[in-house]
Order: structure tokens, then C-alpha cells, then sequence
């Protein structure tokens, strides 16, 4: 403040709203005047960048030609991994291999084989009656 | 005013037609390069017809905010690329030398246009010792007359930090244009 008015610094903080917030600009005619005399320098000096209307609409085309040339080069982008994509997956099944399927049938089968083994032993483990005389059954049962 | 993604890209061309000089002088006062300017502002309306195109359902709340965001954030890309820095070209020392001679001349009449280009000319010259944020900031507001809410917004920034940066972007012209300023009084 310089006497009852704001400084001229305090006036151009105001006008970019980093000012005094003492609400002093509301009460003081004379504050208000040099404000609105500050903002109508402003507007001017911030109007006084000229731009051609030719530089305008060459401008223009260039956007909309960029614009045209990013949609041409997405459709190529589109097309070619789809045709490179389909032959990739039509070499690799053609490209299989095989003997790999067969391993794991193979597989398949000693996974089999060795369950019934284990049945076996559990059975004769957990049996009461001593192995020796599983053929005696054969000699009491009806023909 | 809201608006759909759809109905945007619908009259996109039109759009271009009201937002481009707004953007284009926008870029140039971030930029200080008329070429890096041009290029900046068709990269924005690039930037926004491809998110247009990819999200068409959406709604935009203020389509105008939305291009000063993408064009600021634009920009402060530019100037943070390492290689725009060490090519960027800053006013020759004559070009300097006729900025400030012009400015120590006693213009003939006060109130006139050539004054108000001769504080442009200054300004711009002022503009490019402050820092990015510092610069974003004042240039909304000068040019703009943007809120410093509005502008956090558009920076994403809160305004607590808007009105630091202002403070120091108003501190730091005054001190460059003491004897502009002085003719103000």
C-alpha cells in the first residue's frame, strides 16, 4: 500500500492474480480505474500478434494431410500382419513336431503302468493272509 | 460447454478453423520458434482427432480447455527434448541490441499500437528467461485471461503452485522490463 492506494506493483500483481487480497480494489474508485486502464494495455499488447489467413489455411492442409497420411499408413499396418500372421500360423503347424506328441502318449502309458504296480504292492501289503497261500484258494472253491 | 467425442470429430474441421490461431499463438509465445510453433500446433490437433477417433463415446467437458492442455503439454515436451534444447535458437545479440534499443527510444505516443508491439517484442524476449511452468502459467493468464484455477486445471497442478509460479513469473518480468514498466506509471 502507498498511502491509502496500492503501488503499481500491487496493481499488476492484482491483474495476475497474485495481488492483495485486502479487497481494497472494491472500495478505492481511483484503484479500480488504474486497474481497468492496466487490462485495456494488456488486451492490446496481447492482441498484437498478426496471423495471415494464408499461413491459417496452409496450416490447415497440413493437419488434414497428416491426419489423411496416418489413416493410409494404419491401414497398411492393418492388412500386412494379418496376412503375415496367417502364414506364420499356418508354418507352424505344418512345422510340428511330432515325435513330441508321441513322447507324451508314451508317457501317458508308464504313468499307467506304474499306478497298477503301486495297487499291487498296497494290495499285498494291507492283505492279512500271507501271499504263500493265495493258490490253496483254488483248491476249495466250487468248479 | 460438454460436448461429444462423436459430434467433435463430426465437425472436426471446423473445430480447427475457431481453436487454431488461439493454439498456433499459444505455441509460438512457449515456443519463441515460428516453425517449431507450426509443427507443435498440428502435433495437438493430431494428438486430439486420434483420441477423438479412439474414444468416441466420451464427452469433453470444455473441448477449448482440452486443446490448451494437449497444446501446453505439447510444448513443454518440445522444450524438454534434449535436442530441441541444443538447436533451440535464442535471439541473436543484434537482435537483442535492436529489442533494446527500440525500448530505450520515448515512444511518440503512449497509448498507440506500436507501443503495445514494442512491450510484445520486449515480453517476448522477457518470456524466455523464465522457467517452462513459469511461462505456461503466465501465458494463460496474459494472453488467455485464464483463471489460475482454470489454469491449474489445464496443468494439472493446484493452484496453491499456479499462484507460486505466477508470483515468480511476475517477479522475475518485472525485474527484466523495469524500464518499460516504468513508463506504465
Amino acid at each position: 500500500m502507498n498511502g491509502n492506494h496500492w503501488t503499481n506493483d500491487e496493481v499488476v500483481d492484482h491483474l495476475y492474480g497474485v495481488g492483495p487480497e485486502d479487497g481494497h480494489e472494491r472500495e478505492c474508485a481511483e484503484c479500480q480505474w488504474r486497474i481497468v486502464e492496466l487490462q485495456a494495455r494488456r488486451e492490446a499488447a496481447a492482441s498484437g500478434d498478426a496471423v495471415t489467413a494464408g499461413f491459417l489455411r496452409s496450416q490447415r492442409l497440413a493437419i488434414a494431410g497428416r491426419i489423411e497420411a496416418r489413416r493410409m499408413e494404419l491401414q497398411a499396418w492393418w492388412r500386412t500382419p494379418v496376412w503375415v500372421a496367417v502364414m506364420a500360423a499356418l508354418a507352424l503347424v505344418l512345422s510340428a513336431p511330432r515325435p513330441a506328441r508321441e513322447a507324451t502318449v508314451a508317457g501317458g502309458l508308464n504313468l499307467a503302468q506304474d499306478a497298477e504296480m503301486y495297487l499291487e504292492i498296497y494290495q499285498s501289503i494291507s492283505s492279512e493272509e500271507p501271499r504263500a497261500l493265495a493258490p490253496m484258494h483254488g483248491l476249495f472253491e466250487e468248479q | 460447454m460438454p460436448q461429444a467425442a462423436a459430434d467433435l470429430l463430426r465437425e472436426f474441421d471446423s473445430w480447427v478453423g475457431r481453436e487454431q490461431k488461439r493454439v498456433y499463438l499459444l505455441c509460438l509465445r512457449m515456443l519463441q520458434e515460428a516453425e517449431e510453433a507450426d509443427m507443435a500446433a498440428q502435433d495437438c490437433f493430431l494428438k486430439a482427432h486420434r483420441a477423438l477417433t479412439a474414444k468416441q463415446n466420451i464427452e469433453l467437458d470444455d473441448p477449448s480447455k482440452w486443446i490448451t492442455r494437449i497444446a501446453v503439454n505439447t510444448c513443454l515436451d518440445r522444450l524438454r527434448s534434449r535436442s530441441w534444447k541444443l538447436w533451440r535458437r535464442r535471439p541473436s545479440h543484434e537482435d537483442e541490441a535492436v529489442i533494446l534499443a527500440n525500448a530505450a527510444e520515448e515512444s511518440p505516443c503512449a497509448e498507440s499500437q506500436a507501443f503495445a508491439q514494442q512491450i510484445s517484442a520486449r515480453l517476448e524476449a522477457a518470456l524466455a528467461m523464465l522457467s517452462e511452468r513459469q511461462r505456461a502459467v503466465f501465458l494463460l493468464r496474459h494472453y488467455e485471461d485464464r483463471k489460475l484455477e482454470e489454469i491449474a486445471e489445464i496443468l494439472d497442478l493446484d493452484v496453491g503452485t499456479v499462484k507460486a509460479h505466477m508470483a515468480r513469473a511476475v517477479a522475475k518480468l518485472r525485474l527484466l522490463l523495469r524500464d518499460l514498466y516504468g513508463e506504465l506509471r
